[in-house]
């Protein structure tokens, strides 16, 4: 084989981030089919045993191989190099050793090589093994052994999940779980009391005995097979027990999850979206820790019992092929005592337990992140440039000016304020996702309590701030020590963490407060609410020597405060973000005149589009101010998607009579953050008819799909025709064809939701020739998205809601429904309005 | 005349306590789970013995065998023979022969006779009397079991205070100043490996494992082992110094030192889904401690039941005998994973909020 084709092969078995499992799947494809082999040659005192064993290592590999190469079909490449990696490698180097001393020693893990031996083509000095390597090998081979048990395992659940056998699946997970609680002491203890007279263990006792005539005939490993495979099936369960239980989380976390019902939407077999998503691209690593600690684990098991069993070995009594019967080769002193330990056991003992540290080790390091840095007016992650002529933190303005950050989606603002973020020592960064925020596990209580420890009374703040906000569950939840904060809404979320950090700045004058779109997921009262908060921190007169600064789309957050302290002679300052380059503007707006921007370059031209969106938007906005919410004048029948009761929250809502979906129409879904608007487009989308085919378009995909999933599988249907790519690209806002091979996490989430939102029109444009309806379900699109984008989805959304002869429809769940229900209506398309109510209603 | 103070009542000043309360009422319930688990589980080890003391396998005794140094000696004999073989210029037949001559002196070499007895059920009484009888083998399994737990459950809750204490050393290196920071840094440093290379030491002594006449005792040391086996306690350490969860900055953003309590809890609750999978080899490692200890000569404490246990069930003179005094060794390993199982499982209850919304 060429060196060429060796590293294809290489590289494609063990591709990058999962090596360690690659190379164990190798190794056991080739030990099980190489021995599976060798069995035909040769005269194997054990053969049913010996081809169980070789069976199990063959199986569990190829299920591992296929697991790999399965996953690494259309995956996105990631290089990068973590200390895990090297500390993997490094114990499966140690390994290695161990198995190529043997080789060289004793001819043993090389079938071709034993073939020689067995007819007679080696050197008969080759008949006095040493006892060691075969030892080390012994012990190895158990934990391979196991991780094959626990991956075969692994491959039952997913058959019994695929079948939707759930009985059997429960009846199995019991058993394996009792089977698997019991440690491999006690199971090889029960082995040996039952087996160790009549077969298995004689012949690992008596090859240790040295007896000539024997040692022919039990020379190999596999001639000692039957104690393999009793103590790999046993160590294998415990393992298989812990992968199971793991594997049960993985499908309940997956099941819950938006791309889940995304991936159903598209067709995809539930245990294919757990396999790729769930299992793969999520949960590889943990995947791979699992299998290899458990290896090391099984390892220094093997030793330590079997340690313990020899140490307590009557006259007589069998020993067994690992590091454990070192104790009885050593022989006893004249005083009784047992010599000391001569160095080649200790090496070997040195070598087998670093090996397995180090594998155990190497599983806590979390995966590198590219590293974020400004440095020179230049903004990378990793080694992208995303921007220059950035200045550094120290330029910021002190409040009472403003310091905005600007630009398109994925223009790298959320990455500028956590490069500037770390660059302050008294500075807090309020991220865009709550979840990096705030921890699942802790309660509303806890956040109180944590507020409270920050400084005296800073509780009695936060919940004034939440009172601000007329938010009286959130207040209620503070007094909640049981509820977790992971089971708020997103907007809510959000909200919590915003008012943590206004209550923290309120605190200490000194403290640089980085808000990252803090109102992406508040509905228009909150958003109000808010701006009033956040422009408290901006008097006329500060004495702090801090500043504030904020990335926002929303065009509420800009109207309502950029350039709004121009009567104190103020300035805002704007930093926009356009094609690799940073521009800087400052903003006045003299009361009763339109805001004049100043900057030392002309407004580029993305600057100005977004500019005009804005103004479009709020013009909507305004147009539609003074209208009462009504519902469509057209009364014909539609269809019914949801019963007529529905529990958000754990309380029961009845549903209207007249939610009803007719084509050609659009409803837009509106109602305060948490009031269970996402709960109800999921609703809708899980119980569609036959005849409706139905495309989602979920609040957050960054969160929904896993981060490494490439963005053509995102996308779901890829564009074929010329057509079909043009209209990608009028939806998306620009080509794609670059993106496509990038993950998902690499993407901005405005960029993300554009994706998804391109994909999905694509998708159920393509399906539903035979479809009554074409239904796009949309959970708040233009969350994360620049004005410009806004405007321009806005506008295709309702072209495509017009040109569908009435054969589409779509549910817009919206935070400024007043914008959307003002560029529909002026649109002409037919617009209904659902609102949530609090409460039975 | 008495000064009356208004002090205006915040809706929030019950705050404190009631986080309190609700943290005294989560490690109470934790508690009573957690003994009632227990409890269970020794009555699950009491059903098992009861059914193996339901039957009378009373066979005859096994002949006396030559002693183990004899074989011992003569394997060691033989292994010496062999390695100087490979340096003589003799050729490998008369090696062989060598090894063959040596071989014709060996002590006779037998496995201990088998049991013809055939099993017979007794009553319910004489079972019972069978398992509460003073030396009988239900009460050496659950002292063995009784002895090895707080081994256990030692090693677990050092592994959940290493990775608390290795979450709040990687956050206290950012949050002191100047001078301070490279002292912290310093600190960080020594008590890393502290808490990662130190527990580790003891599994590279091979002594510690092949030698009959050591042990680590019944303290400080065989807890260190216990959580050191399997990574276990350097394992939650390491992932916690090395974590770069985002909140753990935004918490130390948000309240500074006084976050660092928030921070320990959270890397504790962390450490809990790496514990999990490692109990069935941390029991292990906590009966391979007592039973050591039983084997040490130099040491004068009680044997731990377990150690002798294992000893009876590999020279009982029946094969049921043998798979009874198994089947309790086996339930005493499983009644330890049981409760190193839920003792993580309460901690994790104990530590965070409910999963799901009441």
């Amino acid at each position: 084989m060429s060196r060429e084709r060796l590293a294809a092969f290489f590289r494609r078995h063990c591709p990058p981030g999962f090596r360690a499992m690659g190379a164990v799947a190798i190794v056991l494809c080739a030990l099980g089919f190489a021995q599976m082999a060798a069995l035909a040659v040769r005269d194997e005192p054990h053969p049913v045993f010996a081809a169980a064993l070789a069976l199990l290592l063959a199986s569990g590999g190829a299920v591992l191989v296929i697991f790999v190469r399965r996953g690494t079909a259309s995956a996105a490449s990631f290089s990068e190099r973590s200390p895990g990696g090297a500390f993997a490698t490094a114990a499966l180097v140690l390994f290695a050793c161990g198995a190529v001393a043997v080789l060289f020693s004793t001819g043993i893990f090389f079938p071709a090589r034993m073939t020689l031996f067995w007819v007679g083509t080696l050197s008969a000095a080759r008949l006095g093994e040493p006892a060691l390597p075969m030892m080390l090998a012994g012990t190895c081979l158990v934990g391979l052994g196991a991780v094959a048990t626990a991956v075969l395992c692994g491959a039952l659940w997913l058959l019994f999940y695929a079948q939707g056998r759930t009985g059997a699946s429960r009846v199995t997970s019991a058993l394996l779980s009792f089977a698997g609680a019991v440690p491999y002491v006690a199971f090889a203890l029960v082995v040996r009391a039952i087996f160790c007279p009549p077969v298995a263990f004689l012949a690992a006792g008596r090859w240790l005995a040295l007896r000539p005539d024997d040692q022919l005939a039990y020379r190999s490993l596999f001639g000692m097979a039957p104690g393999l495979f009793t103590a790999s099936i046993a160590l294998g369960l415990c393992l298989g027990r812990g992968l199971w239980s793991f594997l049960d989380q993985v499908r309940e976390a997956e099941e819950k999850s938006d791309s889940f019902l995304a991936g159903t939407l598209r067709g995809q077999k539930p245990w294919a979206i757990v396999l790729r998503q769930g299992l793969w691209l999520r949960r590889r690593r943990d995947v791979g820790a699992l299998l290899l600690g458990g290896f090391a684990a099984a390892v220094l098991i093997d030793i330590l019992s079997n340690t313990l069993i020899d140490s307590f070995r009557p006259p007589g009594f069998p020993t067994y092929p690992s590091l454990g019967a070192a104790l009885f080769l050593r022989g006893i002193g004249a005083d009784g005592a047992p010599l000391p330990l001569a160095g080649d056991l200790r090496v070997a003992h040195l070598l087998v337990v670093l090996a397995a540290v180090l594998l155990l080790v190497a599983q806590t390091f979390p995966r590198s992140l590219a590293s974020i840095a400004l440095r020179s007016g230049s903004l990378r992650v990793g080694a992208k440039l995303l921007a220059n002529g950035v200045a550094s933190s120290h330029g910021l303005p002190p409040r009472p000016s403003l310091q905005w950050v600007l630009g398109t989606s994925g223009s790298g603002k959320s990455t500028l304020l956590k490069a500037w973020s770390r660059e302050m020592r008294n500075a807090m960064l309020v991220p865009q996702d709550p979840d990096e925020a705030l921890p699942a596990a802790l309660s509303g209580t806890d956040v109180g309590r944590l507020a409270a420890r920050a400084s005296v009374r800073e509780d009695r703040v936060l919940w004034d701030f939440l009172g601000r906000l007329d938010d009286g569950r959130l207040q209620r939840s503070l007094f909640d020590p049981f509820t977790p904060v992971s089971s708020f809404s997103r907007g809510e979320r959000q909200r919590l963490v915003v008012c943590l950090a206004l209550a923290r700045a309120r605190r200490d004058p000194d403290c640089t407060l980085l808000f990252d779109e803090p109102t992406s997921g508040q509905d228009s009262s909150r958003t109000r609410a808010l701006l009033d908060c956040v422009r408290e921190l901006l008097p006329a007169q500060f004495a702090g020597a801090s500043s504030l600064v904020l990335a926002a789309h929303d065009p509420e957050s800009l109207d309502a405060l950029l350039g709004d302290r121009a009567g104190d002679a103020v300035p805002d300052h704007v930093l926009w973000l356009e094609d690799g380059r940073a521009h800087e503007f400052t903003v006045r707006a003299p009361s009763g005149e339109a805001r004049r921007w100043a900057g030392a370059t002309a407004q580029p031209s993305g600057l100005q589009g977004y500019l005009h969106a804005m103004t479009t938007l709020l013009d909507a906005r305004n147009a539609t101010s003074g209208d009462r919410p009504r519902r469509s004048e057209r009364r014909q029948s539609g269809l019914r998607l949801l019963r007529s009761r529905l529990a958000i929250g754990g309380k029961p809502y009845a549903i209207s009579p007249e939610t009803v979906v007719r084509g050609g129409e659009l409803f837009v879904l509106h109602g305060a953050s948490g009031s269970g608007k996402s709960t109800l487009v999921r609703a809708i989308a899980g119980r569609r008819p036959a005849s409706i085919e139905v495309g989602y378009v979920m609040q957050d995909p960054g969160r929904a799909f896993p981060a490494e999933m490439p963005v053509e599988e995102v996308l779901g249907a890829l564009p074929g025709s010329a057509s079909e790519r043009d209209r990608v690209r009028r939806w998306f806002g620009a080509p794609l064809e670059e993106m496509l091979a990038r993950p998902v996490c690499a993407l901005s989430e405005g960029e993300r939701q554009r994706v998804v939102f391109a994909g999905e029109v694509l998708r159920i444009e393509r399906a539903s020739r035979h479809a009554r309806l074409r239904l796009l379900l949309l959970d708040e699109p233009f969350g994360a998205v620049d004005p410009s984008a806004h405007l321009r989805l806005m506008n295709l959304l309702l072209g495509w809601l017009g040109e569908s002869e009435g054969q589409s429809a779509a549910v817009l769940v919206s935070h400024s429904p007043k914008m959307d229900l003002g560029l529909a209506r002026a649109s002409g398309i037919p617009v209904t309005e659902w609102t949530i109510d609090n409460g039975e209603g | 005349m008495t000064r009356v103070h208004a002090v205006e009542e915040a809706p929030t000043d019950g705050l404190g306590r009631l986080a309190a309360s609700a943290a005294a009422v989560k490690i109470a319930a934790s508690a009573l789970r957690f003994l009632a688990a227990g409890a269970v589980s020794f009555a699950g080890l009491l059903v098992v013995a009861l059914l193996l003391s339901s039957f009378d396998r009373t066979g005859a005794r096994e002949p006396t065998q030559t002693s183990a140094s004899a074989y011992l000696d003569f394997d060691l004999a033989v292994l010496r023979a062999l390695a100087d073989r490979g340096l003589a210029p003799s050729s490998p037949a008369e090696a062989e022969r060598g090894a063959l001559g040596l071989w014709a002196q060996r002590p006779d070499w037998q496995l201990p006779g088998m049991s013809g007895a055939t099993p017979r059920l007794v009553g319910p009484g004489e079972a019972w009397a069978a398992v509460a009888s003073e030396r009988s083998h239900f009460r050496t399994a659950a002292r063995g079991a009784a002895s090895a737990l707080p081994f256990l459950l030692a090693a677990l809750a050092i592994s959940l205070l290493a990775a608390a204490f290795a979450a709040v050393l990687a956050r206290a290196r950012d949050l002191f100043p100047g001078r301070s920071r490279r002292i912290a840094l310093a600190a960080a440093t020594a008590g890393l490996c502290a808490l990662v290379v130190y527990p580790l030491l003891p599994l590279f002594n091979s002594n510690l494992f092949y030698d009959r006449t050591r042990s680590l005792g019944l303290g400080v040391a065989a807890v260190l082992f216990v959580a050191a086996f399997a990574g276990a306690m350097p394992g939650a350490a390491a992932r916690a110094y090395l974590a770069n969860h985002p909140h753990a900055q935004h918490l130390a953003d948000l309240g500074g030192r006084r976050s660092l309590f928030t921070i320990a809890r959270l890397a504790a609750l962390d450490a809990v889904e790496w514990l999990l999978p490692l109990v069935p080899a941390l029991a292990a490692a906590a009966v391979f401690v007592c039973a050591k200890e039983d084997q040490d000569p130099a040491s004068s404490g009680n044997a731990s039941g377990l150690g002798a246990l294992i000893r009876a069930a590999m020279s009982e003179p029946s094969v049921a005998e043998r798979i009874g005094s198994c089947a309790l060794v086996a339930g005493a390993l499983v009644v330890l994973w049981y409760l190193g199982h839920r003792f993580l499982l309460e901690a994790r209850e104990s530590l965070g909020a409910q999963r799901s919304a009441p």
